[in-house]
């Protein structure tokens, strides 16, 4: 009886330590898509029409075709739609600190 | 005793949970944020966008009309273009927008300050663009709401207006010089020496005057005679270019610099037989 009660108790005692990462997880992966967002946001404002020009982003933007911004098997990105003319571009952040 | 103390470290270890808002609950709030974030991100690259499509209508158009005569006004963005294109972005990300973009072309005569997002400079002649945004985009999900009023200014460093007016003036006055020029004298001979004197001089002013703003002129003509029963058409065939080699436009992905127009046309002017041969008669008496 000792024992059961001694077994439970350590799971009590437990289960919030193990409920810990499920309470960060939401703030974490929103965290990161705040960044992935703002980031997007920011190279859009730094490099305005040369966009045009240079197909290529760096570091944790990129410019692409297509864009799919909330897909989960996708890695954590925020995509900013740039019309042209005909057809556009997206600026995709790709998530980290904002 | 013992049970009282099984029965503290159970509370204790309950109040943990209880403590723990259910990780449903915590989504909504974390969501909210995050649209809050994207909401921002949305408008706030607002301007920039709208800029960027801006820059890819107007030079997209001087791509083509590059080597053309340069007759046309270049054509004006349509803001309504512009919002119809983002809602097909906004619309599956739950976004709605309220408001309007305008656009307007101006000549860029007097200097000012180019919005740097527009990537361009400004340039005497150049192609400038207003743009008045008054707009509210709307998270239709948590009924968010972010209001911009923004008002710029920018110019396209293709000098566009100076290429094609100076075409157009050029057109006018070398026309009016060869018309004058028969009208005052009767000798298709010496009026055709005078008007060649006359034109030199004309062309190499404007060139002086153009070069100022990084424009090249060239200019050239002939003259052709095309003799009748009583009367003979000398018919000039003109063609005169501007080039802008400070020009530069973007498109497909490369950025092209120097762009040019170029204009032909001709001029008849018909002088009667026997007016001209009294002339070569009393020419010699006048000389």
């Amino acid at each position: 009886m000792k024992w059961i009660i001694a077994i439970l108790l350590s799971i009590l005692i437990i289960v919030p330590f193990l409920a810990i990462p499920v309470r960060i997880h939401p703030s974490w992966e929103v965290s990161q898509k705040i960044g992935a967002c703002l980031k997007a946001q920011r190279f859009l404002n730094e490099v305005g029409a040369r966009i045009l020009i240079r197909e290529i982003g760096s570091g944790d933007v990129k410019i692409v075709r297509k864009c799919k911004s909330n897909s989960l098997m996708e890695e954590i990105s925020y995509c900013l739609f740039v019309p042209k003319v005909s057809g556009g571009l997206f600026v995709k952040g790709i998530g980290g600190g904002g | 005793m013992k049970e009282i103390y099984l029965i503290l470290i159970a509370l204790l270890a309950a109040s943990f949970l209880v403590g723990i808002p259910s990780p449903e609950e915590d989504w909504y709030g974390y969501r909210g944020k995050l649209r809050m974030w994207q909401l921002y991100s949305e408008a706030e690259s607002l301007k920039a966008r709208a800029l960027i499509y801006a820059r890819d209508y107007i030079d997209r158009w001087l791509y083509r009309v590059n080597g053309s005569e340069c007759l046309l006004d270049p054509p004006t963005p349509d803001g309504n273009a512009f919002i119809s294109r983002m809602m097909e972005d906004w619309g599956p990300k739950g976004f709605k927008y309220e408001g309007a973009v305008n656009y307007g072309l101006f000549e860029a005569s007097s200097e000012f300050d180019s919005d740097p997002l527009f990537a361009g400079r400004f340039r005497r002649g150049g192609i400038g663009l207003s743009l008045v945004i008054r707009a509210t985009i709307v998270d239709s999900i948590f009924d968010m709401r972010a209001r911009r009023v923004i008002e710029t200014k920018a110019c396209q460093p293709t000098a566009y207006y100076k290429a094609r007016d100076f075409l157009d003036r050029i057109e006018r006055n070398v026309n009016a010089i060869v018309r004058s020029n028969f009208r005052m004298e009767d000798n298709v001979t010496e009026a055709l020496e005078e008007i060649s004197r006359r034109l030199s001089r004309y062309i190499l002013g404007v060139r002086s005057e153009l070069i100022r703003d990084g424009i090249s002129l060239s200019f050239s003509y002939n003259v052709n005679k095309r003799g009748h029963e009583d009367y003979e058409d000398i018919v000039f065939t003109f063609s005169a270019m501007t080039f802008d080699g400070e020009a530069e436009y973007m498109y497909n992905g490369h950025l092209y610099r120097g762009f040019y127009c170029k204009r032909s046309w001709q001029l008849s002017i018909r002088k009667s037989i026997e007016v001209s041969r009294k002339s070569h008669e009393v020419s010699p008496i006048n000389g």
